[in-house]
């Protein structure tokens, strides 16, 4: 895919506890429904954004800037979903777990 | 020289150089793979997650369940994190750079763990505990139920070790395994029982010891005395390689004794059965003396492997115990599983529940899975054919679980019945008398039952709230307790007045300081650890049933466990001097 289309976005933390357990697998659910890669990164940090593992060394606390990187076709879609995941704060109305 | 203080659970001396095996340390056993093993290694690796992913997937229902679904959510990270893409990946590129997959995965799992801790904060650090957790689940499926070291040995150890489960300690390899000793565990855990039957010296619930052991001392395991001596001098080692000497002499003199009739001074009658768990017992124990099985522990067969048996496992395995009894009873005990005996097969439904001890174990299980219970039922009673077979429900604590598991009974004779295939309708059956409420039950239990047997080892767990595992109380595990005594005497007088037969079978029965006391009760039949029969044999044979029961009377008048106690042992040493020169 080397002339893949790139869809770029900045998002924003904006949930109290961050990005926690419970959102870094909201964004992994999400990001494993794309066949192409994505990428989260904050700074200079980059995790695979499909495992939860690599999500979670991101350690994006309230209000950390973050990059998406969605490569491949249908990227906008995903990427449109990951904003609305963003800035509703990951709809928790529970605890962090 | 030290000397570590533990209970004795299987008498006699081993000498020797250990083998110490840690707690929940996996050992990685070997860190290369072959290069034509990548892609089976792969594949065991994919079977690992596999397993792991039905045992959270487990955990998780189970959490839903009782407590909602947000605890839920907890389980579905975890199954998110076994599925990792980055974890898989990076696992099999170890693989194919030749790592084990042991290897590779704590490899890999403790880099995050190690980056997450790193990254500081409590919560990531709670994080990169669950991820080391996982690691932990994950060996524990590649390595399997067994550790490695125990399936590969060479030369005669004696094995140290924290914890050994029933299972490692039935697949002891005796040819090289010459004694053993724990950290944990208590008179009557199963560990202790498997040791005693496989007549390996044992001492267990020595407490913390495992870190004053280099390995490469000499280790004495003094079984009959609960004592393991690390480095022993010259003087300790030619004392007991003396005492290893003399504990065969004495083995040798009660050998003689399993040919004589099992009778009193006076006459009477008593009749000494095994407990065994495996069929290959069956022989061994009849040359000890036995009239029989009194307890055949059926669960072995489940422990064994970690696939549930068939019913031609069953039947076979009976068979086989039948042929070594043609004409003496075999009581087999429906499976016992739960608490501390757990195949691996199960666990996954039965995750550890918060007290084991009082959850889903024994007949609540069996009536909770009647396909389970069901294949174990019809093996019986198709090879009850063959000779006096007997059929036994554990942990019954009412009226309504006796009736229910009879009530299957009869549909599985009903059901073969209607298949045309042969089995003997008219199976005794009975019940183990282990539970307070059934032992406080027992005249209306009598009116049903076929016959008792008293399982003391949890009649007295459940009666004085003491678990017989746990070092900080074992204790407060009497039995000699007056409670006790007057639970069995409330089940002796009931299962007189309705006329069935009432045996003991728990390690109670086993001890010969309490024998006299059992036969001066009203008791006559007793199942027993087989390598106690020549003893008990002895104790009999030196008694008379008038003595008995002034023993009895007396001991039922005292008001502690302790003067019970000592009372039964100063007169056991009035009747049996010889019985207790060996201490």
């Amino acid at each position: 895919m080397s002339d893949a289309v790139i869809h770029r976005r900045t998002l924003i933390v904006v949930n109290d506890q961050g990005l926690h357990f419970r959102p870094c697998q909201m964004i992994a659910v999400a990001a494993q429904q794309h066949p192409g890669s994505v990428i989260l990164s904050r700074g200079s940090i980059r995790a695979d954004a499909k495992s939860l593992l690599e999500l979670l060394t991101l350690v994006a606390e309230k209000e950390s800037v973050l990059e998406l990187e969605v490569i491949g076709d249908h990227g906008d879609e995903l990427a449109g979903k990951m904003s609305e995941l963003f800035s509703s704060g990951f709809e928790v109305s529970h605890p962090p777990v | 020289m030290q000397i570590k203080r533990g209970i004795a659970v299987s008498p006699g001396v081993a000498i020797g150089s250990a083998m110490v095996l840690g707690a929940e340390n996996f050992r990685i056993p070997h860190q290369y793979v072959s290069a034509d093993a990548v892609d089976f290694e792969k594949k065991r690796f994919h079977t690992a997650i596999d397993a792991v992913c039905e045992e959270i997937s487990a955990n998780e229902n189970l959490a839903r369940e009782r407590l909602g679904d947000q605890y839920a959510a907890i389980f579905s990270a975890y199954l998110m994190i076994v599925r990792d893409p980055q974890l898989i990946e990076q696992v099999e590129k170890r693989i194919e750079q030749k790592l084990s997959p042991e290897y590779a995965v704590s490899q890999v799992l403790g880099q995050y763990a190690k980056q997450l801790q790193n990254l500081g904060g409590q919560y990531l650090a709670e994080r990169s505990v669950d991820i080391l957790d996982l690691e932990k689940k994950i060996l524990r499926h590649l390595l399997g139920e067994r550790r490695e070291e125990l399936g590969h040995l060479t030369a005669p150890v004696l094995v140290l070790a924290s914890n050994l489960t029933p299972s490692e300690t039935a697949n002891l390899d005796r040819k090289f395994v010459l004694g053993f000793a724990t950290e944990v565990g208590g008179h009557t855990s199963h560990t202790a029982i498997l040791a005693g039957a496989m007549e390996i010296p044992a001492v267990v619930g020595i407490g913390r010891f495992l870190a004053d052991v280099s390995g490469s001392e000499t280790i004495i395991i003094d079984g009959s005395h609960g004592l393991v001596i690390i480095d022993p001098d010259e003087e300790t080692l030619l004392k007991y390689r003396d005492s290893e000497e003399r504990f065969r002499s004495h083995e040798r003199r009660l050998k003689l004794l399993s040919k004589l009739p099992c009778l009193t001074q006076d006459g009477v009658a008593i009749s000494l059965q095994g407990n065994i768990e495996f069929p290959h017992e069956a022989e061994p124990c009849k040359e000890k003396g036995a009239a029989g099985i009194g307890l055949y522990r059926t669960e072995f067969l489940y422990l064994e492997s970690n696939r549930e048996p068939t019913e031609e496992d069953h039947y076979q395995a009976y068979c086989q115990v039948l042929k070594a009894f043609p004409d003496q009873p075999v009581i087999i005990r429906t499976l016992d599983l739960g608490s501390d005996k757990m195949p691996g097969a199960l666990r996954a439904k039965y995750p550890e529940s918060i007290n084991p001890a009082l959850s889903v174990r024994s007949i609540r299980l069996s009536l909770q899975h009647l396909q389970l219970f069901k294949t174990q039922l019809r093996a019986a009673l198709r090879a009850a054919e063959f000779g006096d077979l007997r059929i036994m429900f554990p942990l019954i604590s009412t009226l309504l679980e006796y009736r229910q598991a009879k009530m299957v009974l009869s549909d599985v004779a009903e059901d073969l019945e209607e298949q045309g295939i042969p089995f003997r309708r008219d199976v005794p059956i009975g019940m183990m008398v282990e539970v307070p409420s059934a032992a406080i039950m027992a005249e209306e239990f009598a009116r049903e039952v076929g016959f008792f047997s008293l399982g003391t080892n949890d009649l007295i767990q459940y009666t004085l709230a003491v678990d017989r595992a746990d070092q900080a109380v074992a204790n407060l595990y009497r039995s000699g307790d007056p409670s006790i005594l007057r639970m069995i005497r409330n089940v002796v007088n009931a299962a007189k007045k309705h006329n069935i037969s009432v045996s003991v079978c728990g390690q109670m029965s086993s001890d010969p300081v309490f024998l006299p006391l059992l036969i001066g009760m009203g008791i006559r039949q007793f199942s027993v650890t087989p390598h106690a029969i020549p003893e008990l044999k002895e104790v009999i044979r030196n008694l008379t049933i008038p003595k008995a029961e002034k023993i009895a009377a007396r001991a039922e008048t005292l008001e502690v466990a302790r003067d019970v106690e000592n009372y039964l042992g100063g007169e056991l040493r009035r009747l049996c001097p010889d019985l207790m020169q060996l201490d």
